[in-house]
């Protein structure tokens, strides 16, 4: 046999534990973590295999690994050059998944020994507790922590996930980045099998947000809390905050592009006609009934107002407004399309400021805080369909 | 502001959410409406007057903009809130009756609208 099907080590059952490793000049870890992999696994009983794929390592990386085949089910792939997490990541999660049997789950990990392995089997706990295809090692649920990373670094981790989770949340899911994952292995053959290399386009550390959304709809998510120990690490870390958190917004909306339904424009003009009109019609009714007290006695003064010209303007506008409504309603979800109508209130305002009026500060604000309503209601927050593309 | 007006505002949020409610419930039954539709406007005619949901939602809609009217023309800074009101209702009895579902960010987005149209009607 060869590639990352490898050997597989004895164990029970028919599952196989498959660790996926990705690994950059981190000659000083590697060993000590295939020994914990194995470690963890031979505890636990299972059959397992482990493939580390060595991204264009500068040092002993590779070598190391591959001498640790002759005692563990060890498979070392090797990038040349260097291509960066996100074809490193694709490359062992492609092998794995290729050779992945029926039951089989596939571990992801960073090669720091930031990520222990021995939380493994309460992610496989979780997973077997069923109900879900992918279980997240999560710094985000109670019990998690992040030991010896600087504040800062802690601040603008958390920030960037919280910004996904923000615009794009995925049911059960809070760590959107972190790279410490139990994935169903058929689960990534069908994300392969549906996006081919598209699955992973990114080539940095938003692999990881790019994995999730790609999942998002096909799978189920979990999370389980671990800690992550930054202060295990043997060398300095690569990651450059910057271009990392571009990169997510850089995938959210490249995904959210072509996943998410089509904006209905048609639809959304109708109605803000259909709002707009009903406006002009309340105008036109209460010119027509000015001056005219609500009183019984006052009621054939305001029949015979009924006749006249402002009023059967408002009251054909009103007729107009409200055939346009049902066919919008047709078309759209009341709870979308009814709040919608708020729009109308805005424009007013920049229609004023159009024509001359002065504005202030204050109700510029309410018609920023009424259009960016609007946009996250019929767009920004919709979900996308589940399990269809394009 | 008279008792009128603040009975009226009560009742235009009270009329609005049933009116809505049941004039989406009759259009889901006839089916989105596209624009090859209006080559047969015959068919959706016929269609839309065998759903009762659209002759009641429609005179409940009728009934809500003259209750509307009465609220504006007696008190219309007060009147403006509860049109805030009728924002979230409206959209909770969507998602309790008719089965519709907004994603949080959604909610957050009528919110947005409510606390935006607040806003600006209060200070017009």
């Amino acid at each position: 046999m060869s590639g990352a099907a490898g050997a597989v080590a004895a164990g029970s059952g028919d599952r196989v534990v498959r660790w996926v490793v990705p690994a950059y000049n981190e000659e000083a870890s590697i060993a000590d973590l295939i020994d914990r992999m194995a470690e963890v696994s031979a505890e636990q009983g299972w059959r397992y295999t482990i493939t580390v794929v060595d991204d264009g390592s500068a040092d002993a990386t590779g070598d190391i690994a591959k001498s640790k085949a002759a005692e563990y089910p060890v498979t070392v792939l090797r990038n040349e050059p260097n291509a960066g997490l996100g074809r490193t990541i694709r490359r062992g999660l492609k092998a794995a998944a290729d050779a992945a049997g029926p039951n089989d789950v596939i571990v992801t990990l960073d090669a720091d020994l930031t990520q222990d392995p021995g939380w493994v089997p309460s992610m496989l706990a979780r997973f077997d507790a069923g109900g879900v295809d992918v279980v997240i090692a999560s710094r985000y649920r109670k019990g998690a922590a992040v030991e010896g990373l600087s504040l800062f670094r802690t601040m603008l981790s958390f920030g960037a996930g919280a910004l996904v989770l923000l615009v794009r949340p995925i049911a059960g899911v809070r760590d959107y980045s972190c790279g410490f994952r139990l994935y169903r292995a058929s689960t990534i053959a069908e994300g392969f099998a549906r996006d081919g290399d598209d699955f992973i386009s990114e080539k940095g550390f938003a692999c990881m947000v790019e994995i999730a959304e790609r999942l998002r709809g096909y799978a189920d998510f979990a999370e389980v809390p671990f800690i992550l120990r930054y202060d295990a690490k043997r060398k300095e870390s690569a990651i450059k905050i910057g271009p990392t958190i571009q990169a997510y917004f850089r995938v959210i909306s490249k995904i959210a592009a072509t996943r998410r339904k089509p904006v209905p424009w048609l639809t959304l003009v109708a109605a803000f006609l259909s709002v707009v009109l009903a406006a002009f019609a309340q105008r036109a009714l209460m010119a027509g009934v000015a001056g005219i007290g609500l009183h019984l006695s006052a009621l054939p003064t305001l029949l015979t107002a009924l006749g006249t010209f402002p009023v059967l303007t408002g009251l054909g506008l009103y007729a107009v407004s409200a055939l346009l409504w049902l066919g919008v309603l047709s078309r759209m979800e009341l709870a979308v399309a009814y709040p919608l109508g708020g729009t109308a209130y805005a424009m007013l305002v920049v229609l004023s400021a159009v024509g001359g009026a002065q504005v202030s500060a204050v109700r510029w604000l309410g018609a920023a805080l009424v259009f960016t309503g609007a946009i996250v209601v019929s767009y920004l927050g919709v979900s996308p369909r589940k399990g269809s593309l394009g | 502001m008279t008792i009128y007006g603040f009975l009226a505002a009560i009742a235009t949020v009270a009329l609005v959410i049933p009116g809505q409610t049941l004039l989406k419930r009759g259009m889901n039954v006839v089916g989105p409406i596209h624009r090859d539709a209006f080559l047969r406007p015959g068919s959706l005619l016929v269609a839309m007057i065998a759903r009762w949901e659209l002759w009641v939602g429609a005179a409940i809609y009728a009934l809500s903009a003259a209750a509307w009217l009465l609220a504006l023309s007696t008190s219309a800074t007060f009147a403006y809130p509860f049109l805030c009101l009728s924002y979230f209702g409206v959209a909770l009895s969507a998602t309790v009756f008719l089965g519709e579902r907004l994603t949080p960010a959604q909610w957050a987005g009528v919110l947005l609208i409510i606390a935006g149209v607040a806003v600006v009607t209060l200070t017009a």
